[in-house]
């Protein structure tokens, strides 16, 4: 018997540590740089053969704002532009998916509270410096997003890594600058 | 059975308190480390040899970024950056001069979870995930301060007693 009771406060206390973990901890984790830096930066990098980095800083907020975004924070003096736009989460496939798993878990007699997502943010961060030793200025675009599910609560934050969106950003900014983009 | 009923009753009463026990910071919002200010500083401050106060605050912000934060603000006249990573991590790091050919970069990081922030005060999150990547971008090394450099004010009783007539 005092075999099972140890065994049941060991169990307990290791349910206490991970229920409790630390803000430490949290941090480690989500500070840990991407699992693809390299490839993520190739993606999200481009050079221009310019050393006009006020230029590009324009073209820059010019594009953002084509595409819909709001400015939210810009500093020419270290080539900073951050802006952010709010749209529609909801996909019909994870409301119907979300729905049907609330009846059949109602079904078998418990309650399920339907979790979507509603809205997102996506925010961007434009960073443009000049290139040591060269006639060129480096650009770099980051896009992530939050999302907001239907209770109103923000559950779901990410980097977002498809090509063609960071493709199709530089075209843009390059037509905007009169600029070729260049891959690093 | 009523032995197996009190030790139920023990692992019921164990989980309550399991529950509470991640509760007790609610009521307050920024929950700061109770580490000394002398410790944080040395995790949270690194020193450069460059005089480029506009180099370093560009640098850091590149290095944020290379770690997939987000920059929220940027005070080049202050040397300010706050930067946030997946709506969970807030970083902010300022950069000043210490000397003619020194800057200090000095960092501070928050986990934010809803209606609580909490500081982080571990000194391997700020070297490996900050200081060591930021040195590498900037071809220098991070320098540990000295005892007798950037020392906060600290409210120091033992003085005041301790000085004699």
């Amino acid at each position: 018997m005092r075999v099972h009771i140890g065994l049941a406060a060991a169990i307990l206390a290791a349910g206490m540590l991970s229920a409790c973990q630390t803000m430490n901890d949290v941090a480690k984790t989500v500070g840990k740089p991407p699992e693809k830096a390299l490839e993520m930066r190739a993606l999200q990098t481009r050079r221009f053969d310019s050393e006009n980095e006020k230029l590009l800083l324009e073209a820059g907020t010019q594009t953002l704002q084509d595409l819909g975004f709001t400015i939210s924070e810009a500093s020419s003096d270290v080539g900073v532009v951050v802006a952010s736009k709010q749209r529609n989460a909801e996909e019909g496939g994870q409301v119907a998916a979300q729905i049907g798993l609330t009846i059949a878990m109602a079904l078998l007699g418990v309650a399920n509270n339907p979790t979507w997502d509603q809205e997102q943010t996506i925010r961007v961060t434009f960073i443009a410096n000049p290139v040591s030793g060269g006639r060129q200025t480096e650009v770099r675009t980051t896009f992530d997003r939050i999302l907001v599910n239907n209770h109103g609560h923000a559950w779901k934050a990410e980097l977002l890594m498809e090509p063609q969106l960071y493709q199709e950003f530089f075209e843009k900014l390059s037509a905007s600058a009169f600029l070729e983009a260049h891959k690093i | 059975m009523t032995l197996s009923k009190s030790i139920r009753f023990a692992i019921f009463g164990a989980m309550a308190l399991t529950v509470a026990a991640c509760q007790t910071n609610n009521q307050s919002q920024v929950v700061l480390s109770k580490k000394s200010p002398v410790e944080l500083r040395a995790m949270q401050a690194r020193a450069f040899e460059t005089s480029d106060q506009n180099k370093t605050l560009r640098t850091v912000i590149a290095t944020f970024q290379d770690l997939g934060y987000g920059i929220d603000k940027v005070e080049p006249a202050a040397g300010t950056v706050s930067a946030t990573k997946l709506a969970k991590l807030r970083m902010t790091a300022t950069v000043y001069p210490r000397g003619p050919s020194r800057m200090i970069v000095r960092s501070n990081a928050l986990v934010m979870n809803p209606g609580m922030e909490s500081q982080v005060d571990d000194p391997e999150f700020y070297k490996d995930l900050f200081f060591e990547p930021l040195s590498k971008a900037m071809f220098l090394t991070a320098l540990e301060l000295g005892s007798e450099e950037d020392v906060p004010p600290v409210p120091d009783a033992a003085s005041k007693t301790t000085a004699k007539p």
